[in-house]
């Protein structure tokens, strides 16, 4: 039976629905019995950053949309625990929205927590005391006086106030001047630990973990800080929290971190300890119940499991990048599984190392949950980042056994090497060279010998022969064109001095021809001096003498030698007292059409 | 007017779209912050910079950052970033400059930093200072890319004992990479710990069955004990993942050679040279093979190539000499193998050789002196190929002086005798080319 077959028999698809137009986050969804009548429903984020719109908390039972209303804030987290031992119909849910952590209580508003405020420089609050008492002139200057704190550790209000143009402050300062100074660290992840038990229903402690590093465990009954820690020595600021254990007897609190640390926070501490430093950014951590392993999915597309003391154990490279991981934690075949979402759609799970199950969703997955939902007891909660909200059913009979060990290892020796069939042609030749070794060795030798003779020849005939049309040294351009039909001609040179800085200096022009066949103007014309940059025109005036016309063989004789043409101008570029030119050409010129004399 | 929001408030999200590859939206929320805070939120302008600098844009990203120090002197974070800009913008001083205020500013140690002033000061040509850096790096953070890179340099050094003590640590820090397994059985097998390197590179194949470095490192291994088909095994997983490795191909075609399957083992050594032409051992095997099948004229003009690029070696001298007999130029032959004498004097192969080639030329008194030298070598060096060759030409020399003639034609059976003679030679060449190209690999 192959992997795809299994995967098919594990899954029931219970629902999709492609028009949700979900944005939610990880640490955006729940599942939880919000109305306390037993059927377990999903609340989520739905996440809108447009000015016009603000974001909403959903609630699913089933597949209906029961419940919508919208939030003061973009949440960055909810989760749900019950509050009361006496009252445990209802769980609350709470929304972390800015910097308040909004409680609902069966969809309804039932409390607010805000952070507490950091502490303000004692400078800014004199500052501010001082405010609204001045008469214009001097306000500038107090303002001048809050840049001197240091930008990010003012609040929020003298941060907006000193970015004002001055005509604003007295309306800011009056609008301000009675409320207190503020200084809170928006929230960034919410989480829920155990008080004292393991069932479900017993109340839970709600831990608020600020941008600022700074961790709150609340009071499930009256939201009153129990305990403060920051999560690391260093400034850190946690994207993800998860717990084990009870708030009352012993727990972790695993943080991860932005900056890559993950820190532990147990019982009493007061700043986390650094387990480890990941290089890459954390994209999502969850704990493995049991051994409490800690699986990070970082942005090197790795999944990597580490000990509760921060030792790694292992790593997975992925093919592709991902985006979330979720617990799927089966009581019945006391096991815990991992699924791993990753771009494109493409759902893993793992038992430990191994690859047990994978299927595809429609698109990246953004959130993955699993869990009860309404009477059912294995739900997976698939909502990708088009907004695709999926459902899928665990079957009760899935099992997650291993498979056997793939057995591509030796596959892969038993491949043969990929070597091409020896041919005939090579045999052949391998033959003959055994034969006649000697002989081959000895005209190798020799045409190579020759072929450096031939080369150096024709080095050494560059070399003396400096023809060309410029000159890398002296950065001349020569350009010719030749003028006419004939038997008179006009030869134009263009020179160019190709160089930005130095002019050009005692040039002279001189033209080499065979007397025989050419007759110039001039054949020596003494340069000026060429600005950089700029090209200066010489023209001599050819004349081509008129071969005698009884001798037709004769003619073509003389036009020829050695096969090459003799119909052609030298030029030379020298300068005075130099003996080799510095730049010379060789213009073949158009041969004349003969005047054929009449009969 | 309510109460202005914190301008970290949308921090958390701007770090999640970035992380998960979202960078569309990412983009889109980066410049909503800053606009809104007129470009004072500094996580804000630090992610804009990070995203740029993946994207390519080296000097944006470095002004970037620049502006984020500029609002958050103290931000360490800031400054670690402009370096990494100048690092990748390659002005490595500059980068340099940046990691060291940033090791001044930073109140904690931080491997980070450490590890990025190593590799400054690397690139600045200041081994020393790196290596001083480096090994802070390693005993605070114990990270592979420390280790990886303070091998290099030990390595680059020749401190094979230190760079072995150090990928020791690194195996106990990274028990579960394979390459960090890898590099240090390759370590080991450098400084010739054949056990403790096959247990190394065994445990890197545990973990990761077709690394084919590791791969190679045991196929080497076993190869020189002359389990040619075990060898062949490996290296064919090893192929499979790296198909254009110059010292696989290399391997495999002397694998061939020795199973005295020639045409295979052409066909794998020129692959292998097609990879790199100007390697000098692929061009030996390549010769030694040629020699072996009798292509005398081919093997010449490999064996000179190899000459060219390594002048320095007895070796290539020698084989060169053997081809130039091989092709009856016996003048030439006498001067390449004299060379190889002058080089290396005390070799058995290349006094043997010298010793048939004076012979051969009629130099008797010459061969006699030779084969006394080669009666006095150690006996550890001595194979029986060397023997046989040694008897026979003993036998010959002392039938000439004797009967005081000129020389007989000398026995043919010396000729074929004196390629296998270069056999062990090829190995030899084999395990070093192997290691090399490792180590080439490696850094």
């Amino acid at each position: 039976m192959s992997r795809s077959e299994l995967s098919v028999a594990r899954w029931l698809d219970a629902h999709s629905d492609h028009s949700a137009g979900l944005a939610t986050l990880p640490q955006g969804a729940i599942l939880a019995d919000i109305a306390g009548d037993g059927e377990h429903r999903l609340a989520l984020l739905d996440i809108k950053l447009g000015k016009d719109s603000r974001s909403r908390l959903k609630v699913y039972k089933g597949t209906l949309l029961t419940a919508d209303q919208t939030l003061p804030d973009v949440p960055s987290g909810i989760i749900s625990f019950y509050t009361d031992p006496s009252d445990n119909k209802y769980p609350a849910v709470g929304i972390a929205c800015g910097l308040d952590l909004l409680i609902y209580k069966n969809n309804k508003p039932f409390f607010k927590f805000v952070v507490p405020s950091l502490p303000i420089s004692p400078l800014e609050v004199d500052i501010w005391s001082k405010l609204p008492d001045h008469v214009n002139q001097t306000v500038g200057k107090l303002v001048d006086n809050l840049k001197a704190v240091p930008y990010n550790t003012l609040t929020p209000r003298s941060q907006l106030l000193v970015n004002l143009p001055p005509e604003q402050y007295p309306e800011f300062i009056q609008n301000f001047k009675n409320l207190p100074l503020k200084r809170q660290s928006p929230i960034t992840c919410v989480a829920v630990l155990q008080r004292s038990s393991h069932e479900l229903t017993t109340p839970g402690c709600p831990i608020v973990a600020t941008e600022a590093g700074h961790v709150y465990f609340l009071d499930p009954v009256n939201f009153q800080i129990l305990h403060q820690a920051s999560v690391c020595s260093t400034k850190a600021s946690p994207c993800i929290m998860r717990t084990v254990g009870f708030f009352d007897v012993e727990f972790r609190l695993i943080i991860a971190t932005r900056e890559g640390h993950v820190t532990l926070l147990r019982r009493g501490y007061l700043e986390g300890k650094v387990l480890m430093h990941t290089v890459k950014d954390i994209i999502d951590m969850q704990i493995v119940p049991g051994d409490n392993f800690i699986l990070l999915a970082t942005s090197d597309q790795v999944l990597t499991c580490y000990t509760k003391r921060g030792n790694k154990l292992w790593s997975l490279e992925m093919k592709k990048p991902i985006t979330c991981l979720c617990l799927i934690p089966l009581k019945h075949l006391s096991t815990s599984l991992v699924a791993v979402g990753m771009k494109d759609g493409a759902v893993q799970i793992y038992k430990g190392r191994h690859l047990v199950d994978h299927f595809s969703a429609a698109d990246t997955p953004s959130v993955i949950i699993f869990g009860r939902m309404g009477q059912e007891e294995h739900v997976l909660v698939i909502i990708t980042i088009s907004g695709i909200l999926n459902l899928k059913i665990l079957k009760r009979t899935a099992d997650f056994n291993l498979n056997k060990q793939d057995a591509s290892l030796p596959l892969m020796q038993n491949k043969p090497l990929p070597l091409p069939k020896r041919s005939k042609l090579f045999l052949e030749q391998s033959a003959r060279e055994r034969q006649n070794a000697v002989e081959m060795h000895r005209n190798f030798q020799q045409d190579l010998i020759r072929l450096r003779l031939n080369a150096a020849r024709a080095m050494a005939h560059s070399l003396s022969d400096s023809t060309g049309m410029g000159n890398e040294k002296e950065m001349v351009k020569v350009s010719a064109q030749v003028l006419g039909l004939g038997p008179n001609f006009t030869l134009v040179l263009n020179l160019e001095n190709m160089n930005s800085n130095k002019p050009l200096l005692d040039l002279s022009i001189v033209f080499h021809v065979r007397p025989d066949l050419y007759k110039l103007s001039d054949y020596l014309i003494p340069l000026p001096l060429i600005p950089p940059g700029l090209t200066f025109r010489v023209e001599t005036k050819v004349e081509e003498l008129q071969p005698e016309m009884d001798a037709n063989d004769n003619t073509n004789v003389q036009l020829e030698k050695d096969g090459q043409s003799l119909q052609h101008v030298k030029v030379f570029c020298v300068r005075k007292d130099q003996i080799a030119p510095i730049i010379a050409a060789t213009i073949n010129m158009p041969p004349t059409d003969i005047t054929i004399p009449v009969l | 007017m309510p109460e202005p929001h914190p301008m970290e408030k949308l921090n958390w999200l701007i770090h999640l779209y970035h992380i998960r590859g979202e960078i569309g939206p990412c983009r889109t929320l980066i410049n909503d912050e800053i606009e809104q805070s007129q470009g004072k939120n500094e996580f804000a302008l630090y992610k804009k910079g990070i995203i740029l600098r993946e994207e390519g844009n080296l000097q944006e990203s470095l002004e970037t950052f620049q502006q984020c120090h500029k609002i958050n002197p103290e931000n360490v974070d800031n400054l670690k970033q402009i370096g990494k800009c100048l690092f990748m913008l390659k002005r490595f001083r500059l980068a340099l400059e940046a990691y060291l205020q940033a090791e001044n500013a930073a109140q904690k140690h931080d491997w980070e930093i450490f590890h990025n002033i190593g590799e400054s000061c690397l690139q600045l040509k200041d081994n020393n200072r790196a290596k001083e850096y480096l090994e802070k790096a390693v005993n605070l953070g114990k990270q592979e890319v420390s280790y990886n890179l303070l091998i290099k340099i030990l390595s680059k050094e020749n401190e094979w004992q230190t760079a072995v003590t150090t990928s020791n640590k690194g195996v106990e820090s990274c028990p579960d990479s394979a390459d960090m397994l890898t590099k240090s059985g390759i370590l080991y097998l450098r400084i010739g710990e054949t056990q403790h390197a096959f247990e190394r590179l065994s445990s890197a194949l545990a973990l990761d069955a077709s690394n084919h470095r590791a791969l190679l490192g045991i196929g080497c291994i076993t190869q020189n004990h002359e389990e040619h088909d075990v060898a062949l095994s490996k290296y064919k997983i090893a192929v499979q993942t790296e198909p254009n490795s110059v010292a696989l191909w290399n391997n495999i075609g002397m694998c061939f050679y020795a199973k005295q399957k020639f045409v295979a083992a052409v066909t794998c050594l020129k692959r292998s040279l097609w990879h790199s032409p100007l390697n000098w051992k692929v061009l030996i095997n390549l010769g030694l093979v040629n020699l072996h099948t009798g292509q005398a004229a081919s093997a010449f003009n490999f064996i000179c190539a190899a000459v060219n690029i390594r002048p320095d070696l007895g070796h290539t001298f020698m084989l060169l000499g053997c081809a130039l007999l091989e092709l009856n130029d016996k003048e030439n032959a006498l001067q390449a193998l004299s060379q190889a004498l002058a080089m290396s004097p005390d070799d058995a192969y290349i006094v043997l050789n010298a010793c048939l080639c004076y012979y051969q030329t009629g130099h008797r008194d010459k061969a006699a002196e030779l084969l006394e030298r080669f009666k006095n070598l150690a006996n550890g060096v001595k194979t029986e190929e060397l023997n046989k060759l040694y008897v026979k030409l003993d036998l010959s020399l002392t039938a000439i002086n004797d009967a005081d003639q000129p020389p007989p034609p000398p026995p043919t059976g010396i000729k074929s005798n004196e390629n296998i003679i270069n056999n062990p030679d090829d190995s030899a060449a084999t395990e070093d080319t192997k290691e090399s190209t490792n180590i080439a690999d490696m850094v």
